[in-house]
């Protein structure tokens, strides 16, 4: 790094400015979302709250996917997923792949069957294309708005993954031309805000952020860059290159049990003994089971576990259905283990937290905020160095109504899928109309109020109001109340409860608290 | 997993903040006198990653992954309050 010349350095200060100020808004976008999406299947449980959750996933599962598969022409039986929604219905989908003639894309096609898990009763069932209709496989309108959002900021596919794909790329390059520009990480690793609002100040608190938080910009950058690109383009090449183009061929290889073809009629087994089995080898829980040819000799049951205590990545057992033996573990992807299976693997529990629970998440929303400080500081830096043009104004008061706007609308959106359960309304419409709805209160004081200073206090007193009245709407709109929470065994919609009113106090505390003018401190750092 | 994760990082954060508390530029950037006392920066690295090592070690990767994470998080707040002066001196 001592190589670079002061142009150099100059020249990477520009890159780096420039990237960040045309993507930081978006990139902003991405990681809130991202960090609130980290509890998605808490969010999910929450605001769907209201049926009460009953045992594990083996229980009643045999009877009912029976019930539902053995009436269906053998089509339908080459794959079966079944999986069990935030509302603890059993969803069960037979399926086959074929070419979708809307998207010119090969799609899952088959009945998709919502069940009561304890009575058996088909509460709805639909056929067609069916993951490009979010409200017949998930439960939660708040979950599914929440994480389309983050994965492709609501733009139509590819697009929407592309532009993710390359913000994440951007988070990257910001942090690797962040660090040749900062060429005294370690030294300034310590070195607090310099008090007095200076130029210096916003330097400081930008560098210690960005600096703590390298590794996992670095980090969450490239596993999302990983998950956009994959299905957009690495897949799609790979398949092209070693398949012919047979997507369908590519995805046997890489993630289905190798199996000699035996078509003979064979009876199945007891799916519900193989979950359980599924269960007590790995000691964690089921989060998903797929059939292979279905009432066959050569049928195949894959159940994913969560990932057991101390690893991160999810478990793939593969069990004989017509015998119901046990036949190992499978590696995620690829039929032997491998350097590059491992490295997959981590992919998704280093990328959302999601591999020790409410710990793991906790940790992974304090990361997701501190990534979105770094940008907001950097954005705030930018434009502090060019105040004395009225258009760089103008940007940073862009930022500050996108920076609290967003979560504002986020809010909006919550209330308006509370209201639209409540009324019967389709919440899968209303939620993303709440969203924008939402940005009307957001960007109107950003107009109307010349000040920052009252602008941002107004935002925190919209934010808290919003986080504190969120249960109070939840309950008032039929969600069920805190006494019937905790007896149908439900803590996380109390713990989410309890979590936006203390956020929404600290907030409005944040709003009412005087600004203190600091003086500046007496000695330069450099 | 939950309490050797907590008690892991306890002992990294302690050595963080004796690591913030004895910086020279942070505190020459406070405008507080250098650290009287000699600083122990190897002795307190060595406490810094030890637990790091030791989950790893353990073979708890979760534990160790959460361990990085909070670290990152908990040094950032350590470094972000601002040295007070009274306290700094006595050093």
């Amino acid at each position: 790094m001592k190589n670079l010349s002061q142009i150099q350095i100059k020249r990477l200060t520009t890159v780096h400015g420039w990237s960040g100020t045309i993507l930081g808004v978006l990139l902003y976008a991405v990681i809130v979302t991202g960090t609130i999406a980290v509890f998605a299947h808490e969010i999910a449980d929450w605001s769907v709250g209201g049926t009460g959750k009953t045992d594990t996933l083996s229980a009643t599962i045999d009877r009912n996917v029976r019930a539902v598969v053995e009436p269906l022409p053998e089509k339908y039986r080459h794959s079966i997923g079944v999986w069990k929604t935030a509302r603890s219905e059993l969803i069960v989908f037979p399926h086959f792949h074929t070419r979708n003639p809307e998207t010119g894309k090969m799609e899952d096609y088959g009945p998709m069957f919502r069940m009561d898990r304890g009575t058996g009763e088909v509460l709805a069932r639909h056929e067609g294309f069916a993951f490009l209709n979010a409200d017949w496989y998930r439960a939660s309108a708040l979950e599914n708005f929440l994480v389309d959002l983050h994965v492709q900021l609501y733009i139509p596919e590819p697009w929407g993954l592309i532009v993710t794909g390359i913000l994440g790329l951007t988070m990257m390059a910001a942090g690797v031309s962040g660090l040749v520009i900062h060429r005294h990480l370690i030294r300034d690793l310590f070195v607090a805000e310099r008090s007095g609002e200076r130029l210096v100040s916003a330097r400081d608190r930008h560098v210690l952020a960005a600096s703590w938080g390298l590794v996992f910009a670095f980090l969450l950058g490239f596993t999302g860059s990983f998950f956009s690109f994959a299905p957009t383009i690495t897949f799609p090449l790979l398949a092209e290159v070693a398949f012919g183009g047979d997507q369908e061929a590519l995805e046997e290889t890489l993630y289905t049990p190798q199996v000699n073809e035996d078509a003979r009629p064979v009876p199945m087994a007891d799916l519900g003994q193989m979950v359980s089995r599924s269960s007590a080898t790995t000691g964690s829980n089921t989060g998903y089971i797929e059939i292979m040819n279905y009432g066959r000799a050569d049928s195949r049951i894959s159940i994913w576990q969560e990932p057991p205590a101390r690893q991160l990545s999810w478990v793939h057992n593969v069990f004989d259905g017509g015998s119901g033996e046990f036949l190992g573990a499978k590696p995620i992807v690829g039929q032997k283990p491998s350097i590059g299976g491992v490295l997959y693997d981590l992919m998704w529990p280093l990328h959302a937290g999601d591999f020790a629970g409410v710990l793991s998440k906790s940790v992974w929303v304090g990361l997701g905020s501190a990534m979105a400080f770094v940008v907001i500081s950097g954005l705030r830096l930018w434009v502090r160095r060019r105040e004395e043009q009225p258009l760089w104004r103008r940007f940073g008061r862009v930022i500050t109504i996108v920076a609290y706007g967003l979560p504002v609308a986020i809010l909006t959106c919550a209330h308006a899928n509370f209201l639209a359960l409540a009324t019967g309304a389709n919440p899968f419409w209303w939620t993303p109309a709440g969203f924008l709805i939402g940005f009307a209160p957001c960007i109107l004081p950003g107009l109307l109020i010349s000040d920052d200073e009252p602008l941002r206090r107004l935002y925190r007193y919209l934010l808290g109001g919003g986080c504190v009245l969120l249960p109070l709407i939840r309950m008032a709109t039929g969600g069920l109340d805190w006494r019937a929470a905790l007896h149908a065994g439900q803590t996380t919609v109390v713990s989410v409860d309890i979590t936006l009113i203390l956020l929404g106090f600290t907030l409005i505390w944040w709003a009412q608290r005087p600004r203190i003018a600091a003086k500046p401190d007496p000695a330069p750092a450099e | 997993m939950e309490l050797t994760v907590i008690v892991a990082l306890t002992a990294s954060v302690t050595a963080l903040a004796h690591l913030a508390h004895a910086d020279p530029k942070r505190r020459r950037a406070f405008g507080l006198p250098l650290y009287a006392k000699r600083r122990r920066t190897t002795i307190t690295l060595v406490i810094l990653l030890l637990p790091g090592v030791g989950l790893l070690a353990l073979g708890d990767s979760a534990g160790f992954t959460i361990w990085i994470g909070g670290l990152t998080l908990l040094g950032w707040g350590i470094a972000a309050v601002r040295p007070k002066r009274n306290t700094a001196r006595s050093g």
